[in-house]
């Protein structure tokens, strides 16, 4: 029933945190920024009775290096990773996405945490995560594991979180100086929509020919999905109109999509084509998006 | 005394106009009401409800189609906080809440016909807990056999939604001889087209807050005809309708449905619930509320058989729309009227055969919505030209210049066009602002992925009411003893800044800046009753009232100022407030001298501006004459740049020329031209409101997408062209509604330029473009 009485725990750190959900397990919900969680909420959806409030801890808000990594906290919002210099420097493909996610209001609240527990597969920053190799760390009371992003999800709003653990970190690679990146969406209108199908790319390439192609694709399958064929196929070769082509339509191959009121299956497996055609177009015809960074540039 | 007589003085003041030498007519004035706004001051409904106040939650019905077989209150009547459940047996007047049909019940009582039926409604102490109790109001229901395609329920053994049968208005037009306009033709093209509902999603939902008051009882809420709601209330609750008091609250955003039967709903409830309780209960319905019970745009499927010669003359023009009423008549049975009457476009055409149906369906009720059957309508016939087009092997913008209505020309009403007829200007104007032939030769040779494209749409959109109702107005102006000027109408404002445009007039009338004035309230206890403000028609026709009313003033005032300035009252000026002799410009008083000379002269200051159009005449049958006395005429252009491996399209530009007759706030018009431009481009590109089985599919704001400031083109260049009308003050038209009909059509002929093929059903999602590109 909607509205009905919801109990709401903050914690004022993480062991204090990891201690009530070792307690109530699946009776509580965590939440961050609330953004996806209040409106289960209003609309019924919801089926704890209980909510574990994580904006009360610190400790969980961070972004950082760490050798050819970045860490970043589980309640970091989107707005801190869109300011953030370090990801600006080493991840830039990021916050191409981020700053795609809903509305500037919902990217003052959002965190990245947040997306990945929700586990939607139109989620737009979890594709870029898949291109960057991110394991996301999963802590319980006296133990934590990581997990590797392609590990991660199970299926629409599902994941191999157990209910004693909590989301705490995303660890992503940095990204290597001189190879591209692309993040495109494709939705019902220009800003503030849900993906009808995104799609994160890193290109590294040597002269003409290809290092390697990272590729995810999102809402086009249960959980997003590495495009692993066509990464495949561009390995090793020249970038070219030709190449572009095979990689986009093995992209599009490689999707399960489903029809909902934004748009059929079949259309998602076709603009899929699209808007890889289009990214990879884009960085043969010199209009890509190219991370140069040193350390001298983010001194 | 020589003075003037009303008409000598109303020859002066045209001429005046014509040479523009009137002070604030075409001024780009501040308007009144906009500084509280920005600030964001509680100035709304919901801003005024004290703490004792109840809060109402509505029980929608959990059937498209079905008996009610019992309805049980008891458990929600139990549940903690609730003081009050309402269904039809609390009703103690007519359980009725409609505007012209008499078909649809304010709760529902054997059977429901639509999903947007309202059951119930738990009036508790905080709106959480009317939520809650919604759940506990138990209802059986017998499930009936339901139709939801508007074609299927027009056939003689559909389900039968209420007694009659499922069509419930049928409107013709019969021009000349459709047979013989075929024969004639060296080309007959048959097109389907398909529109869909739209959500008007007002910024502020349906909201009307009750207040008990002994006999009587105050409503003050959001909507756009207090004196319709007091009457419905009135009804409702069996009481004379003076124990009615409604006061129009500021309403955020209104666009048709408000004026339609949902704010009956909403301060019928209220008025109920603070009756049953003794307290004040606040009605203000939920996003999801509003989007399944409250009036939509009705969903059109409209068929065009066109006969054209090979010149590009048009002969023939045979047109059926069919709108999915939904469940209830509304105001639906005159959106209907306008569709069939401009059912074939701004264009010539000597044989005209249109037939237009609203039938009812088991879907969420439709009505009155900006535009009023014309976006649906004209999307269609512009489509078909450019259908037409195609088929010649003509450009589009050509069949235009040979078939468009000028001054001489007649409409499928047979109305002949006089020289207040604009089109040619309108269409001329977009042309040369978007470089049209330039940019069509341009883009012919294109090839690639990316391809851009540009295309026309027109429109003529009859004023003001016409054929929907006696078209008159009321304004009050009285003066206080300051010299301030208090303009009172029940014509109201909500977001369109034509209130201020009265004060405008007014103000020109008079001689005295528009700071002089302030706007009451629109009350049912002090102001006439004075039609709806709908059809755009505040400027038109009230406009007209406050003219008059002013110059009722002024021939108070005139020999005032003559014997205390010791001038003849021909020679007295009042100019920016200031009162001189003509020729004596150095030796002037002021308007505050002048009033209180006025009033010790013991002159009543206090004038009622009165006007009502010009009755129209047609035939009932054929529908041939004239239904509207004057029209507002329109054109626009727009390029789009499509990307034809994902059909992702953008609107790269816009350029929008109405003919207005006369702009009496150049910054208001294009206001209007500008907000009507985006809801349309909505309506284009993504809005809808989807219906699977009679259930709304998205009834809130993050499942239904309205454009967002990304979504608009880098340029919307608007042309304000001024033709003077017969009938609105100083010659003006009618604009607020006109500008969402464009983008539709506009958008559509622009990708069919683009990619070769033409997408005949809205939106325009980026799926159909890409479907049609690849098909």
């Amino acid at each position: 029933m909607a509205y009905e009485k919801v109990e709401v725990y903050s914690p004022r750190s993480l062991a204090e945190a990891l201690e009530i959900l070792s307690q109530k397990k699946e009776q509580i919900k965590p939440v961050a920024g609330g953004t996806d969680v209040m409106v289960m909420l209003k609309d019924g959806a919801l089926k704890e009775k209980e909510l574990l409030n994580l904006s009360y801890i610190p400790e969980l808000s961070y972004i950082k290096e760490k050798e050819n990594h970045i860490l970043i906290g589980a309640t970091t919002k989107y707005r801190e990773i869109r300011r953030s210099p370090i990801i600006n420097a080493y991840a830039p493909i990021l916050i191409e996405a981020v700053r795609q996610i809903g509305s500037p209001q919902i990217q003052n609240l959002g965190t990245i945490g947040g997306n990945l527990g929700t586990a939607s597969p139109a989620g737009d920053s979890i594709p870029p995560l898949y291109v960057l190799n991110a394991k996301v760390k999963l802590q319980k009371v006296g133990s934590a594991r990581e997990v590797h992003i392609d590990k991660f999800f199970l299926g629409p709003r599902k994941t191999v979180r157990e209910a004693d653990e909590l989301i705490t970190e995303i660890s992503v690679d940095k990204m290597e100086p001189g190879s591209y990146y692309f993040f495109e969406k494709l939705g019902l209108r220009s800003a503030n929509a849900i993906s009808i199908v995104n799609a994160a790319g890193i290109l590294s390439l040597e002269n003409k020919t290809i290092k390697y192609l990272r590729l995810s694709l999102g809402a086009v399958a249960p959980t997003v999905i590495r495009a692993t064929e066509a990464e495949e196929e561009a390995k090793g070769k020249e970038l070219t109109e030709d190449l572009i082509e095979r990689i986009a339509k093995l992209a599009s191959e490689a999707t399960r999509p489903i029809s909902d009121i934004r748009g059929t299956a079949e259309y998602r497996k076709k603009a899929t084509y699209g808007i890889v055609y289009e990214a990879l177009y884009k960085i043969l015809k010199g209009y890509g998006k190219k991370i140069e960074y040193g350390f001298e540039k983010i001194s | 005394m020589n003075a003037q007589t009303a008409e000598e003085f109303l020859m002066e003041i045209q001429k005046k106009a014509e040479r523009g030498e009137l002070l604030y007519i075409g001024k780009e004035l501040r308007r009144i009401d906009d500084l509280e706004k920005v600030l964001g001051s509680p100035i709304y409904t919901n801003d005024l409800i004290p703490r004792n106040t109840l809060y109402a939650r509505l029980v929608l019905s959990r059937y498209p189609h079905a008996i009610i077989k019992n309805i049980s209150v008891s458990k929600a009547l139990n549940y903690p906080g609730v003081r009050y459940v309402l269904t039809y047996k609390d009703v103690p007047g007519l359980n009725e809440s409609s505007t012209i049909i008499p078909d649809r019940p304010l709760f529902a009582f054997n059977k429901v016909r639509s999903t947007g039926d309202i059951v119930a409604a738990v009036i508790a102490e905080k709106p959480n807990r009317a939520q809650e109790a919604k759940e506990l109001v138990e209802v059986e229901y017998e499930p009936l056999k339901p139709v939801f395609d508007p074609i299927e329920a027009m056939k003689p053994d559909a389900p039968k939604i209420h007694d009659d049968g499922n069509i419930v208005k049928h409107v013709k037009v019969r021009k000349g001889d459709i047979e013989k306009g075929f024969q004639e033709a060296d080309y007959i093209i048959e097109n389907t087209f398909r529109t869909q509902h739209q959500d008007a999603a007002p910024m502020e939902t349906e909201t009307a807050f009750a207040v008990p008051r002994g006999e009587k009882i105050l409503i003050i809420g959001s909507m756009q005809t207090p004196h319709h709601v007091q009457a419905a209330v009135a009804k409702v609750l069996g009481w004379p309708i003076d124990r009615v008091e409604v006061i129009q609250a500021v309403t955020g955003g209104a666009f048709g449905p408000k004026s339609d039967e949902p704010p009956y709903d909403v301060a019928s409830i209220a008025a109920l619930g603070a009756i049953k309780t003794g307290k004040p209960v606040l009605m203000s319905m939920t996003r999801e509320e509003s989007m399944i019970a409250h009036t939509k745009r009705h969903p059109a499927i409209i068929t065009h058989k066109t006969g054209v010669k090979a010149n590009g003359k048009l002969t023939a023009s045979k047109v059926q729309i069919v709108l999915d009423g939904g469940a209830y008549a509304s105001l639906g049975v005159l959106v209907i009227v306008r569709a069939t009457f401009h059912a074939n476009g701004p264009y010539e055409i000597p044989n005209v055969w249109n037939d237009g149906y609203k039938v009812y369906t088991n879907n969420t009720y439709t009505g009155s919505f900006r535009g009023f059957g014309a976006p649906q309508a004209i999307f269609a016939a512009e489509s078909q030209m450019d259908e037409i087009a195609k088929k010649l092997n003509m450009d589009p913008l050509d069949l235009r210049l040979i078939n468009m209505l000028r001054p001489g020309s007649r409409t499928s009403t047979g109305q002949l066009m006089d020289e207040s007829c604009g089109l040619p200007e309108c269409l001329d104007a977009v042309v040369k602002a978007s470089d049209y032939r330039k940019k069509k030769e341009l883009y012919s040779k294109q090839d690639g992925k990316i391809r851009r494209g540009i295309g026309i749409a027109m429109l003529h959109h009859g004023n003001a009411l016409g054929p929907e109702g006696n078209d008159y107005a009321y304004v009050h102006l009285s003066v206080e003893k300051n010299g301030k000027v208090h303009l009172g109408t029940g014509l109201t404002e909500f977001g369109t800044g034509a209130i201020s445009g009265l004060a405008q007039i007014a103000a020109s009338v008079l001689g005295v800046p528009i700071d002089y004035f302030t706007i009451d309230r629109p009350n049912t206890l002090i102001h006439h009753e004075t039609g709806p403000t709908v059809a755009s028609r505040v400027i038109a026709i009230g406009g007209n009232a406050a003219r008059d009313a002013a110059l009722k003033l002024k021939q108070k005032l005139l020999p005032v100022a003559s014997k205390l300035i010791n001038c003849k009252v021909e020679d007295v000026q009042i100019v920016d407030g200031y009162v001189y002799c003509k020729g004596k410009e150095h030796k002037t008083i002021s308007w505050e001298e002048l009033v209180k000379e006025a009033y010790e002269a013991n002159i009543e200051l206090n004038t009622l501006g009165y006007y009502m159009a010009p009755s129209c005449k047609w035939d009932e049958e054929t529908g041939l004459g004239s239904p509207y006395n004057q029209y507002t005429f329109g054109a626009a252009i727009a390029e789009v740049e499509v990307d034809t491996e994902t059909g992702l399209y953008k609107v790269l530009n816009y350029y929008v020329a109405f003919d207005v007759g006369r702009a009496i706030n150049p910054k208001s018009v294009r206001g209007q031209i500008y907000g009507g431009t985006v809801q349309g481009l909505g309506y284009a590109m993504m809005e809808e409101l989807v219906h699977k089985e009679g259930y709304v599919v998205n009834p809130n704001l993050k499942d239904y997408y309205i454009p967002t400031s990304l979504d608009i083109p880098e340029q919307i260049q608007t042309i304000i062209i001024e033709k003077q009308g017969s009938m609105g003050p100083f010659g003006a038209k009618i604009v607020a509604e006109p500008p969402v009909v464009l983008p539709a059509p506009a958008i559509r002929n622009a990708i069919m330029d683009a990619i070769g093929k033409g997408i005949n059903s809205l939106p325009i999602t980026s799926e159909k473009v890409y479907k049609a590109i690849k098909s």
